[in-house]
Parts: structure tokens; C-alpha cells; sequence
């Protein structure tokens, strides 16, 4: 298998390959929000943004979390991560819990209210610190609403990746709520700001979804979103198991990016591996070191990453500052020429041919996005691997190969006539073992330290 | 272990996590068990509902966002009012707090509420073959 270096800059344009255009602004009234300018800002200087997935139920934790994140000596972004209650439009037991002083996985911005939330951001958010909302809402008309209100411009999610992991909630309904969600995000004659949306489809399930599938979703997210104009994305790619396949994914990623939406303001956002997470203390290390070197070595914009504790329980703020610390440093270590930005061609080829093919297959399905969108996960041409949500076929199927690769082993209908199934002998017995195998792979490969 | 046990795997409303109940399905489907799994998120009376169509020997309740304690007390709580399956031992597992481990105190009131038993921690699933004995060989004997 050949392995070749390609380079990754700025004004080369290979493949097409070339960095987010400028978004002109509709009359000249459109300007930056917090988010979009200090992504163009660290993005000159050519230093990577590290973030986290911060939430906590108490708003002062939340206050002292997004502090120390602020005062780090890194480009950072805070994050206010929502609860699960709130996820789900239970806003009843969000506010019993805070009542009760429960601990909840996140902070439940619709119980704490506009108020006490705008107050928490102004405080903090600048120019030089922006914050996102980070909140898996399958319907997010209403915290999106509210989080405007308090004064965050950045969120993430879309009507796939935060309805078909994230709930049960039909398709069809997520569509339009996401629909409407994204008109509030888009400048309007009152408000010319650009607001940022990123797309959450680089991570579906965390874990085991090849890397094309997350390429074509990222792709139609984004389109929707700019559909009901919004004018600045993020398209998301989280680590794989291997870091060529990586490099492979990510390079593509930006190549079907440029391709179809050479229009509005884009990057790419990379996160430490989202699955079953390595326990041991070194290997949860190896594996944030591993994906900040990635993201930088890509040149992603921005990493989110994952604390030590990620396999037992919420990390503590102190454990938040550590991962971002440290995924600074070597994210922006320039003097590092040993880990070098290498993609495998053959699958990147490979990679880009099922991509391709699946959002054209989508787009070419009907005249309406998503309508297309529906007939396409009824039909099986996107499908998600072991998604138990009732709009998903479930009929595909990936595993990991010998070289470390996530493979598909069933295609189902997808419509690849070009393709390779995975080249590990699978065992049609002991199906919870194997599955499980899979699922702790990374964390096999980062906590056994005999590699 | 016999082939006709049933068993209904669910998971408390707000947890969207079902890594989890894939693996449980598969392990339980190979210790012979028929599996329903009921998905991600799904509201208690659609836990009750279901179950009261399966008519299952056994309810496993798995979960790991950390909202277990919370609502794994509220759905046991519903199990047992229900008229169809208040007899159905029901057992819960997973993360069940943000804090990593339950405190005694808690894991007392998840059993005292109507759980049979609480598998947590690394153990939890190199436990749970012998439950699975256990009750199988109660099962038997009840429907004999
Ligand atoms: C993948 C993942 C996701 C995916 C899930 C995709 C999907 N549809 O499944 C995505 C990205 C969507 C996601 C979302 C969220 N997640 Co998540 N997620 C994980 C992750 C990385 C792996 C979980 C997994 O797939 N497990 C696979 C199963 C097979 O393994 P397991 O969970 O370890 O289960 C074992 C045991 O617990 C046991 N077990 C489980 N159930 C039962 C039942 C019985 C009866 C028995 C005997 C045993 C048993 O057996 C299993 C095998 O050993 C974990 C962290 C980790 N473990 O590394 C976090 C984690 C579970 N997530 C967490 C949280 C909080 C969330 C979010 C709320 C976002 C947030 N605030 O960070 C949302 C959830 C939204 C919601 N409504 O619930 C927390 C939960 C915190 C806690 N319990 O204290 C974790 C621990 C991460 C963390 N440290 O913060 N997540």
C-alpha cells in the first residue's frame, strides 16, 4: 500500500482542497459574533483552539469551570454542556433536581432561565473567549432560543446526528424543529451577526460508523444549515482507530467541504476519541496525546477533548484544565517534524468514492433536502451501524480490520458498486464478545502499554 | 439454560446510550434469553407498556449518563404499581450517578424501592453470569 505525504496548506490547492472562503456580508451589515471572529483569529495565527465538554448542574460550578478555562495560557473556547433532563424537553425534573441540589450530567439552561444564564455569560464571554452551547437536543427550538437570549452565538448538532443517537424523537420532527433552530442562527435584518453551528455527524454513536458515512452526514448537515442561512459551520471528524485512516478521513472531509459548500464560512473541528475510553492513567494520556498531535498534524481548527476520568464518571474542573493543557501544548508544538500529516491514498480514494456517492445519491433523490434526507434512511442508502433509532434501517454493519481500519462488513443498501468488506475473519458466534472487542479497542491499544 | 426465558431490556427516559443495550441484548440472547430491547430514552409508561406486551421473566434496566439513581428509583417505582408485571424480579446496572459510584445509602434505596439486585462498577458484568444462574434456577422452579 502506498503511503504518501501530502501537505496540507493554506493556498495549495490540491484536489480542490482549499481553506474556507470569506463570507461577504449580505449588505455590509453582517459582522462576526465572538465565535466566527476568534476562529479567523487563531486560525492567522495557526494555533489550534482546545475546548471541552463542560456542564454542571450548580451555575456557580458552571461559572468557576468556564473561569478556569478562560484563564488557561492556551487559545481557548468554553463550553456550557446541557443535561440530559433538558436534552430530552423534561425541564420538570431539571428543576426538581437543581430544587433537590441532584447532580445532573450538564447544565440545565432552561430551568436556571435567560436571566441567570445571560448573566453567567456576560460575565465571562469576550472577544477573547467565546462560548458554545453544547446540548444533543433532537428538538432545540427552545434552548437554542434561550441560549441566544443569554448571549452564546455558537452551538453545535443537526436534525441527524442529535436525533438518531440522541433520541427517539421521528426524524420528519427533527427536521423541521433544526429547521427552524437554524433560521433563528441565520443573520437577519435586525441582527446581521454570524452566528456559528457546528455539525455533530462526525461523531455518530462515538464509535464504530466508517469514516464515509460521518463525511457524507457532516456534508448534509451543513447544507441544511446553510439552506436556512447559516452562514458559519464546523464540520466534525472524531479519532478513529488508526491515525491514518485519520489523516485519510479528515483530508477528505475538507475536500468534499470545499466541493460543496465553497459559499459559506467552514472549519473543521476534531475530537479526542469518543468511545469506550482507556482507564489506565497513561492510556487515557497516550490516547489525548494521540488525537491533539492528529488534530494539529491536520490542521484542524479546534479539538475538543476528553478528561482521564471519561470511562467512570463527569470529570472535575481541575480535570478538564489538565486535558486542555495538555492537548495545548502538543497541538501547538511546532517543533514536533516526527509526526508527520501522512494519509494512506488507496483509502483515501476509497473514502471519497463512498462519500461522494452517498451524498449525491441523497441530494439526486428528490428536489427538497429533507425529503431526501427521509427517503434516503428509509431506503438504506444512509445508514447507521448498530443505531437502534426506528427511522435507521440498521442493517449495515463495520468492523475493524487488521490494520486497524473501520471497514464495512455489510453494506446493506448502500449504493457502492466499488468496495472492499473488512478483512477480519468474523466469528458468528459469541456476538456480545466481539462486540465488545470492537467497542474497547482503543482502549486495549492505549492501556496496554506493550506496543 | 432453557430457550423460552424472556427478558425486556429498557433504560431510564433520559438516556440516550444504547452501546450499552446492543451488548446486553447480545449477552443475554446467548445465555438463552428472548430479548426485547425497548432503545434510547423511552418514557416509563412506554417501559410499562412494553413490558406488559412481552411478558417478560426478567426486566434489566441499563444505564450509564448518570441520571440512574434518579430515575431508576421513579421506574421501579412504576414497575411494581403496575398491575401486569409487578411480580417480574427487576434488576439495574450501568453508571448510575455523575460521581462514579453509588453511596451506600443510595444503593439501599434503589433495592428497598423494588430492585432485585444493582450491578455496578468494573465487576458488574463478570457478576452477572451468576445472577443469571441463580434466577434462571428460581424461574424453573416457579414454573414447574
Ligand atoms: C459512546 C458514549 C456516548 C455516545 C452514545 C451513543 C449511543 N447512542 O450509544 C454519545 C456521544 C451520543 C454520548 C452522549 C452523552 N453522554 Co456519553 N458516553 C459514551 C462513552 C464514551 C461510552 C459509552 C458506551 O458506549 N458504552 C458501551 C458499554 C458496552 O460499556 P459501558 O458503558 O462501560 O457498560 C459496561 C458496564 O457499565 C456494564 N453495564 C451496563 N449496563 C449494565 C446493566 C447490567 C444489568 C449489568 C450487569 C451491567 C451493565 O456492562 C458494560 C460492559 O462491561 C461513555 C464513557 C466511557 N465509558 O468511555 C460516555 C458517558 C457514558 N457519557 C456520559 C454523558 C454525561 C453523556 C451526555 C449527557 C453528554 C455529556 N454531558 O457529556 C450525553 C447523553 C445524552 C443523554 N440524553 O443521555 C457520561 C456519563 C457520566 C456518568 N455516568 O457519571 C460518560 C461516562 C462520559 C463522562 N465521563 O462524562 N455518549
Amino acid at each position: 500500500m502506498a503511503f504518501l505525504t501530502r501537505e496540507l496548506h493554506e493556498h495549495k490547492h490540491k484536489n480542490g482542497v482549499s481553506m474556507p472562503c470569506q463570507v461577504s456580508s449580505q449588505k455590509g451589515t453582517s459582522k462576526g459574533s465572538n465565535f466566527f471572529n476568534y476562529i479567523k483569529k487563531c486560525k492567522s495565527n495557526k494555533s489550534i483552539i482546545v475546548q471541552p465538554r463542560m456542564g454542571f448542574t450548580c451555575a456557580g460550578k458552571m461559572k468557576a469551570g468556564l473561569e478556569a478555562v478562560k484563564k488557561l495560557n492556551a487559545n481557548t473556547i468554553g463550553t456550557i454542556t446541557l443535561d440530559a433532563f433538558t436534552r430530552q424537553g423534561d425541564y420538570k425534573s431539571s428543576k426538581k433536581a437543581i430544587e433537590k441540589n441532584q447532580e445532573l450530567n450538564g447544565y440545565p439552561i432552561i430551568s436556571h432561565g435567560i436571566t441567570k444564564t445571560k448573566l453567567l455569560v456576560s460575565k465571562i464571554q469576550s472577544e477573547e473567549f467565546p462560548i458554545q452551547m453544547r446540548h444533543g437536543t433532537p428538538l432545540p427550538l427552545n434552548v437554542i432560543d434561550v441560549a441566544l437570549k443569554a448571549g452564546i452565538d455558537a452551538t453545535e448538532g443537526g436534525p441527524i446526528s442529535y436525533c438518531m443517537p440522541y433520541s427517539r424523537v421521528p426524524l420528519a420532527e427533527a427536521l423541521k424543529n433544526w429547521a427552524e433552530a437554524c433560521k433563528r442562527l441565520a443573520p437577519c435584518r435586525n441582527n446581521g451577526e454570524i452566528k456559528h453551528l457546528e455539525s455533530f455527524a462526525g461523531c455518530m454513536l462515538g464509535q464504530l460508523c466508517p469514516p464515509s458515512m460521518l463525511i457524507a452526514l457532516n456534508i448534509l448537515e451543513c447544507l441544511f444549515f446553510k439552506q436556512y442561512g447559516v452562514k458559519s459551520v464546523s464540520l466534525s471528524h472524531t479519532q478513529l482507530n488508526n491515525r491514518k485512516q485519520d489523516f485519510s478521513a479528515i483530508y477528505i472531509l475538507r475536500k468534499c467541504a470545499a466541493e460543496f459548500l465553497p459559499d459559506i464560512d467552514w472549519h473543521v473541528v476534531f475530537y479526542t476519541f469518543m468511545g469506550l475510553f482507556p482507564e489506565t492513567t497513561v492510556g487515557t494520556f497516550k490516547i489525548l496525546l494521540d488525537s491533539a498531535q492528529i488534530a494539529s498534524r491536520a490542521k484542524c481548527e479546534r479539538i475538543i477533548v476528553k478528561a482521564p476520568m471519561e470511562a467512570h464518571r463527569i470529570p472535575t474542573i481541575d480535570e478538564n484544565i489538565a486535558a486542555l493543557e495538555l492537548a495545548s501544548l502538543v497541538g501547538n508544538d511546532k517543533t514536533d517534524y516526527i509526526h508527520q500529516f501522512i494519509i494512506d491514498e488507496e483509502e483515501a480514494d476509497q473514502i471519497y468514492y463512498e462519500a461522494k456517492t452517498l451524498i449525491d445519491s441523497v441530494l439526486n433523490s428528490s428536489g427538497n433536502l429533507n425529503e431526501s434526507i427521509l427517503i434516503a434512511f428509509e431506503k438504506g442508502i444512509l445508514d447507521v451501524p448498530y443505531c437502534l433509532h426506528h427511522d435507521n434501517l440498521n442493517k449495515v454493519r463495520c468492523s475493524i480490520s487488521r490494520e486497524g481500519y473501520l471497514k464495512w462488513e455489510n453494506i446493506g443498501n448502500l449504493p457502492f458498486s466499488k468496495f472492499t468488506l473488512c478483512n477480519r475473519k468474523t466469528n458468528k458466534y459469541l456476538l456480545a464478545e466481539r462486540l465488545l472487542s470492537m467497542l474497547q479497542y482503543n482502549r486495549y491499544k492505549y492501556d496496554c502499554t506493550a506496543v | 439454560m432453557s430457550g423460552n426465558k424472556k427478558v425486556t431490556i429498557t433504560t431510564i427516559p433520559s438516556d440516550a446510550h444504547t452501546w450499552n443495550l446492543v451488548y446486553i441484548q447480545l449477552f443475554l440472547e446467548e445465555y438463552g434469553f428472548l430479548a426485547q430491547n425497548i432503545g434510547s430514552c423511552p418514557p416509563y409508561d412506554l417501559t410499562i407498556r412494553k413490558c406488559c406486551e412481552h411478558q417478560p421473566d426478567l426486566i434489566v434496566v441499563s444505564t450509564v449518563n448518570g441520571h440512574g439513581y434518579i430515575e431508576g428509583l421513579e421506574l421501579v417505582k412504576r414497575i411494581k404499581q403496575s398491575d401486569f408485571v409487578n411480580n417480574v424480579p427487576v434488576i439495574i446496572g450501568g453508571k448510575l450517578t455523575t460521581k462514579g459510584r453509588l453511596t451506600r445509602e443510595e444503593k439501599e434505596n434503589l433495592l428497598k424501592e423494588g430492585y432485585s439486585e444493582v450491578f455496578e462498577g468494573n465487576s458488574a458484568i463478570g457478576d452477572f453470569p451468576e445472577y443469571l444462574e441463580i434466577i434462571n434456577g428460581v424461574l424453573n422452579k416457579r414454573t414447574a
